[in-house]
């Protein structure tokens, strides 16, 4: 009587691995590239321009007092400045060993502030995309997944 | 009825006459066939021209320069743009608006206009019929104003090509194409993206509908696994030429992006860049014949991006021969046409994918197993590198037969949106398996013949049959768009001591009307040149700018320009920033390109632009816009959050504002505290 059952149980599930005859491909994604949304106007490159523009007003003693008092506020509300905001943007590239980034919007119509971001690969690439996640700039990181052509060889 | 023959013989005896005349045709006759079909047919009097730039466009130019003459600055600004326009080595609008119409004299034919535009920038010339076509062509082709021009083909007499190849290629009987061609076999004004692993340019049944070849990959345009050559042979191998196959479309412009090197290391980088590129370009038909498990947000931006640009997105299901098309991307993607494989006998193929994703299917090919065992009969028939041509089987081989499809759709109507391009396709689809829709044909098998009967050329659609398996349609795009392109240029010599930041701003009067949106974007090159600390290819959303409910404002764009670590020696243009502004109603836009002004707004510093880097405004485009039935929407300021860096970072009357009304909400907690309610009113009252 077992024996049957057990007979008709392991045709059934013999017969379930022919019916799926291939698997999907598993998810390959490049080591040391990951690919970021930041928020709108929120990208480091786009930050790095305005500290540096920032640096470069402060020459001048009213927009020195100006963006001190904006600096005070800033700290009231508990907010970062941006040179603070640049610091935390180097600091993690520093401890996830990121080597730089590309835009992706190639032109005028594209989506903005997509970026292809280059590491050295020393840490796990999910591991740097988590971490990069938890930067407030950041909309959303993803890896640099991998895609096959679908013609059968 | 009798026997025809019988019935001939009958003749042939009674008739002397008529027997020579059967004699006649029997032997002329498949030589007149021949010379229908070998020798393009064309109108004599009249040519399809592109010019470089529109004579439209640079009519308005002329007359928006002599109207400028009238005032002091108008005139200065003449000047200005003359001697940029000699140092950029271009001629003034008025000339070159002169020369075409010299040439356009020399051919016999009117001035050109308005009226005579059929395509982008694409001009029919009536001739006087003086000179043969051929010279005319060749005349224009000389001119270097001219971009392309080819005579005035009629297709419609054409239906079956003469390609050599052609009688293998079952597919393409199956979609019912050559009943299409009846009605337009393409246009090279609808261009094709072809994203996949390059193509062979110089392939002789393809080089000349390839308008675009871009690489992504850094491992050049070359196609060493010949995928992409196939891919691309399906949507527009050129049809009728006596060689090889023909695509659905006889004439495109395909666009080949290399996304990939060996066709199995395609990257969501290098997919979406060339996504990005493929809308900013012009292309109105993207083809996908690949994919993977890795669902992407950035590769889903990038193709909402294109639909809504009107862009037609189509992908392959997958190979993965199961219910899985809905776990691989990007077939799984909302807002692509996802495509299964269907064999010779309209039969859903062994190794196709399939899913709730598939929209619709189209021949792929069923051999018995891989490429390897295809014939003739089983596999679909393409293009290949080394000017040869290859049988392939896959849902790579029927995603390009949909994208051909929807280029050959816009060719006959480029008016249509993408989301009735799908319609289009979908509802004219041949129902297979399940009645209806269904996971593994989706809306059918594509029909060519129904799909073009749908269509009203150059018009606007019949009603079609409304579903709720179907996406609503999107309001089209507005198109009219005023553009204007500042071009920055650094010698080469200037390189080595270049570090300069720049600020170009933009001046918009939009009359009485309202300014919608603005953006500005640069472009450049990175062999000859870098510039650091923009957010290159960014609009400034953030930026501190003029309130658009006012009349007048100044957008910029600013960065520094550095010499690149791995310069290229060169020259020419480096840099190129697009200007773009929507408004409302119907008079005109005007957008200055100022340079040389230091950008009003005191929350930019404004280096002094000077010889080193001679910022040109060599396109003086002003634009007349009419965009009728929009409703202003006022413009979301996206700097409220307080502190962000987005805000200018200083204290301004606005931080006052967002204080007082901190202060309220706070207050209103407290509401116990009549007093407070007091202090409250009287403090909004002062503000």
């Amino acid at each position: 009587m077992f024996f049957i059952l057990f007979l008709v149980i392991s045709f059934f599930l013999f017969n379930l691995n022919q019916v799926v005859a291939q698997e999907v491909p598993k998810a390959e994604y490049s080591p040391d590239e990951f690919i970021v949304k930041y928020k709108p106007g929120q990208s480091a490159q786009r930050l790095k321009l305005f500290v540096s523009e920032r640096q470069k007003k402060a020459r001048n003693f009213v927009n020195r007092m100006l963006i001190f008092l904006g600096d005070v506020k800033t700290k009231l509300i508990n907010q970062k400045t941006p040179e603070e905001k640049w610091l935390r943007f180097e600091s993690v590239y520093k401890t996830l060993g990121i080597t730089g980034e590309i835009s992706l919007s190639v032109g005028f119509t594209s989506p903005a502030d997509q970026y292809v971001v280059k590491t050295d690969a020393r840490l796990d690439i999910l591991k740097v995309i988590a971490e990069y996640k938890k930067l407030p700039e950041v909309e959303y990181a993803e890896p640099n997944y991998i895609y096959g052509t679908f013609n059968l060889p | 009825m009798p026997n025809p023959i019988i019935y001939m013989g009958h003749l042939i005896c009674r008739n002397k006459i008529i027997w020579l005349f059967f004699l006649f045709f029997l032997i002329l006759a498949p030589g007149l066939v021949q010379a229908q079909a070998t020798s393009n047919q064309y109108i004599d009097d009249s040519v399809i021209v592109k010019y470089k730039e529109s004579p439209v466009l640079l009519e308005t130019k002329a007359k928006e320069r002599s109207n400028r003459e009238a005032s002091l600055f108008g005139k200065l600004q003449n000047v200005g743009d003359n001697i940029a326009l000699s140092i950029s080595g271009n001629t003034a609008p008025e000339q070159q608006l002169q020369q075409i119409d010299n040439i356009s004299a020399q051919v016999g034919a009117e001035k050109v206009d308005a009226t005579d535009e059929i395509g982008h920038d694409v001009f029919v010339l009536d001739t006087d019929g003086k000179k043969s076509v051929n010279e005319v062509v060749n005349f224009l082709n000389s001119q270097s104003q001219v971009e392309y021009a080819e005579p005035n083909y009629i297709y419609s007499l054409l239906a079956t090509p003469n390609d050599t190849h052609y009688s293998k290629m079952w597919a393409l009987t199956k979609i019912k194409a050559p009943d299409g061609w009846d009605q337009t076999t393409g246009s090279k004004s609808i261009i094709a993206a072809v994203l996949d692993s390059g193509i062979e340019q110089t392939h002789e049944d393809l080089k000349d509908n390839i308008t675009v070849a871009k690489d992504f990959t850094g491992c050049g345009m070359t196609d060493s696994v010949g995928h992409g050559t196939h891919t691309a042979g399906t949507v527009g191998a050129v049809g009728n030429n006596g060689k090889g196959v023909t695509g659905i479309n006889w004439t495109v412009g395909i666009m080949a992006l290399k996304v990939g090197c060996s066709g199995k290391d395609i990257s969501l980088a290098t997919v979406t860049s060339a996504i990005n590129y493929a809308v900013d370009n012009g292309a109105r038909v993207m083809n996908m014949s690949f994919g993977g498990s890795g669902s992407s947000q950035a590769m889903a931006d990038a193709i909402k991006n294109a639909v809504n640009k009107n862009v037609v997105v189509v992908v392959a299901a997958g190979n993965s021969s199961g219910n899985n098309a809905d776990s691989l991307y990007p077939a799984s993607d909302p807002n692509v046409i996802t495509v299964s494989a269907t064999g010779p006998q309209d039969e859903l193929a062994r190794y196709s994918s399939y899913g709730t994703s598939v929209d619709i299917s189209a021949p792929g090919g069923n051999p018995v197993s891989g490429s390897s065992s295809c014939t003739d009969t089983t596999c679909i028939a393409s293009t290949w590198p080394g000017g040869r041509y290859n049988l392939l089987t896959g849902t790579s081989m029927a995603a390009p037969h949909v994208a051909g499809l929807a280029a050959l759709i816009l060719s006959k109507n480029p008016g249509l949106t993408s989301t009735q391009v799908r319609q289009i396709i979908e509802s004219s689809a041949v129902d297979l398996g399940t009645s209806g829709k269904d996971i593994k044909f989706g809306a059918g098998r594509i029909d060519v013949k129904a799909a073009l009967d749908l269509v009203t050329a150059g018009g606007t659609l019949p009603p079609l049959p409304t579903s709720s398996a179907l996406p609503s349609p999107t309001r089209p795009q507005p198109t009219s768009i005023g553009d204007s392109d500042a071009i920055l240029k650094v010698l080469p010599s200037q390189i080595n001591t270049l570090k300069k930041s720049f600020v170009v701003g933009v001046d918009i009067d939009p009359g009485s009307n309202q300014i919608l949106s603005t953006d500005m974007r640069i472009n450049y090159d990175p062999d000859y040149l870098d510039i650091v600390g923009i957010d290159e290819g960014n609009y400034f959303p953030s930026l501190p700018r003029k309130v658009w409910d006012s009349t007048k404002g100044i957008i910029y764009i600013a960065g520094i320009v550095e010499k690149p670590k791995d310069y290229k020696t060169g020259s020419g243009t480096v840099a190129t920033i697009r200007v773009n502004a929507r408004k409302t109603g119907t008079t005109k836009l005007t957008i200055i390109c100022k340079p040389n002004e230091t950008a009003q707004d005191s929350n930019i510093t404004k280096d002094s632009v000077n010889a080193e880097d001679i910022i040109n405004c060599s396109k003086n485009v002003d634009s007349v816009i009419n965009i009728d039935g929009l409703t202003p929407v006022p413009t979301i300021d996206s700097s409220k959050d307080r502190g962000d860096y987005d805000d200018d970072g200083t204290i301004t009357y606005n931080d006052f504002v967002k204080w007082k009304d901190d202060f309220v909400q706070t207050l209103s907690r407290l509401r116990y505290f009549e007093s407070w309610r007091k202090i409250y009113f009287s403090i909004n009252k002062a503000l």
